[in-house]
């Protein structure tokens, strides 16, 4: 019997150095930024680095839970197989499909923020920003159907650029911090809630649990683990510093633009700074559209083939890229960019991407939790310390964090991002209890006759 | 999630399986089209017997199938002999059985998408 376990060596293989550049550089978004902001509307500026260190600790813990789920399944295909495993098949749908939501929320975050710094870089008004953003993402979706994808030495050089980038102009912020009127502002708002300030302190870190759908292109399995560690260091370290930093130089009402790290940059070494911020601000988004764009439009082709999506999603170009997904990846990001535009409710933007993370981490706990007990003989080669009382209990935390954070938006209480939330899980559900349905059983009869037409002709050709 | 008890497809059938499917890969107009830059050596290993199987494909063209892992591979699929045999044989969707952990790959997911992508050029005649 073949060896399951064995890892061959494989002519392509993903580094260590490169999985650690994925997790940080997925993580790593331009709404991260904004999430600073919001969140020294909670904690005042000297003191915000605790909410980041405390959710990097927590993080750690979720960590653990994705490398135990990885460790299981190390599969591309890893969150919808989790969830399938520990929960009836259309729950497990519903919620893949609402956190494919979260991450186009992300894009058009991240579009939307650098179409605002570009058109404050350059003095331009609303329109001309809107304008940059159907620009970034038309550019986007054109690399993406050109099958054009940022190789792993660039990758590992774009996130190096970013974190370094950051943490300087963060010191030199903190050193210098600028005009003293300035100071006055610290820690506006700084009254409000220090769970809230953890909800946006964990938010920093979103998405450093993607690089698990790398976990096929290492030889090693416990490449994955260390490198989501090395993330969660690196992000505790770099946000920690930018957000002491604009505490340090920023008012509240430059906390709550679209760009407060290139204000930041600006108070600190002036004009030339300012660009410097912008140009490490378009190039978060390199590494959020080539990881967000890419993994989601292929995971929409895989759902699609599963049967559970409809079929023109898996329609390829000559280059093998689904082009449906990516059209509609391009397009869903731009409308959802300009509708945030034009209403300026960017922060329910950030308040809805922190809900639906949270709750993806409550549903992971709960796979651990689950699968614990429905496959307890499961190889498992990295576990969550812990065990079922940790799972059970980061799943009642994250919970109940999605909860709260599903209705605040900044300092205020607003139940506009829970709305959104339930509304875009109430789409998802009719869909998968209406519609999925029927695709199975068209998939279903397909197969068969598949199979009925191939046992005729061995048939025949026994005759 | 229950996993199904399948029968073991023996070595021989795997590799006819895998033959036909490769000829029929070869014949394929838009494997032509759509996977002519595509190079890949495939490593196909079966978990319930000793059956492994190298699959080259170069400009989109699989070669004929051979006995054997040989080689350093790009992508590494390893399941149940009876789940490789019903994809090679058309009789089950690559990536159902991928999305459920009914077969397991290692590799690039630009080489597993592809691979998927041939077996829907060939069965589905998209």
């Amino acid at each position: 019997m073949t060896d399951s376990s064995a890892q061959p060596a494989l002519r392509r293989a993903l580094s260590f150095t490169g999985a650690s550049a994925i997790s940080t550089g997925l993580a790593f978004a331009a709404i991260n930024f904004l999430g600073l902001g919001q969140l020294l509307t909670h904690v005042s500026g000297p003191m915000s680095w605790l909410a980041i260190v405390a959710g990097g600790l927590i993080l750690l813990a979720v960590r653990s839970v994705f490398a135990e789920l990885n460790g299981m399944h190390p599969t591309a295909a890893g969150i919808r197989l989790w969830l399938a495993r520990a929960m009836p098949d259309k729950a497990a749908l519903t919620i893949t499909l609402t956190y494919m939501v979260a991450i186009v929320l992300v894009i058009a975050a991240d579009a939307y923020i650098i179409g605002e710094a570009l058109a404050y870089a350059f003095g331009n008004g609303r329109l001309i920003a809107v304008g940059y953003v159907a620009a970034l993402l038309g550019l986007a979706t054109w690399l993406n159907l050109r099958g054009i994808k940022l190789a792993g030495a660039a990758e590992r050089i774009v996130t190096t650029v970013v974190v370094l980038a950051t943490l300087v102009i963060g010191i030199i912020a903190i050193a210098h911090p600028g005009h003293p009127a300035h100071h006055a502002a610290l820690g506006a708002g700084s009254s409000s809630s220090p769970i809230q300030a953890l909800v946006l302190g964990i938010f920093v870190y979103t998405g450093f649990e993607w690089v698990t759908t790398n976990a096929e292109e290492v030889t090693e399995p416990r490449i994955i683990p260390r490198a989501m560690l090395v993330a969660v260091l690196v992000l505790a370290v770099s946000q920690s510093v930018f957000a002491v930093a604009m505490g340090a130089t920023l008012d509240g009402a430059s906390l709550g633009t679209a760009y407060p790290q290139l204000l930041v940059a600006q108070q600190a070494l002036g004009h030339a700074g300012m660009l410097v911020m912008l140009v490490v601000t378009a190039l978060t988004a390199v590494n959020t559209f080539n990881g967000g764009f890419v993994t989601l439009s292929r995971f929409m082709y895989a759902v699609a083939r599963e049967g559970k999506l409809p079929r023109p999603l898996t329609r390829l170009n000559a280059r093998a890229v689904p082009v449906v997904p990516v059209w509609l990846l391009g397009g869903a990001c731009l409308v959802l960019a300009a509708v945030v535009a034009a209403t300026g409710s960017f922060a329910a933007l950030v308040s809805l991407a922190a809900a639906l993370e949270m709750g993806i981490y409550a549903a992971a706990g709960y796979c651990v939790w689950r699968l614990r007990r429905r496959e307890p003989e499961a190889a498992r080669p990295y576990r969550l310390r812990g065990g079922v009382p940790l799972a059970a209990v980061l799943t009642v935390v994250f919970a109940l964090l999605a909860l709260l954070a599903s209705v605040s938006v900044g300092p205020e209480i607003s139940a506009v991002p829970l709305a959104l939330l339930l509304g875009c899980a109430g789409l998802v559900a009719i869909y998968v209890w209406t519609c999925v349905p029927r695709l199975e059983r068209r998939e279903a009869e397909e197969l068969a006759a598949r199979r009925a037409a191939r046992a005729a002709a061995r048939k025949a050709a026994q005759r | 999630m229950s996993e199904p008890v399948h029968e073991s497809v023996g070595a021989d059938e795997l590799l006819d399986a895998l033959r036909e499917y490769a000829t029929k890969a070869g014949a394929s107009p838009r494997v032509n089209k759509t996977l002519g830059a595509w190079d890949c050596r495939i490593h196909i290993l079966a978990t319930d017997h000793d059956a492994a199987f190298t699959l080259v494909v170069t400009g989109g063209q699989p070669a004929e199938p051979t006995p054997g892992p040989t080689g350093t591979p790009d992508l590494v699929v390893r399941g149940h002999s009876f789940d490789l045999a019903e994809i090679f044989w058309g009789d089950a969707n690559p990536v159902s059985n991928y999305m459920q952990g009914a077969i397991r790959t290692q590799g690039r997911s630009e080489d597993v998408m592809r691979l998927d992508a041939m077996a829907m050029f060939v069965f589905l005649g998209q």
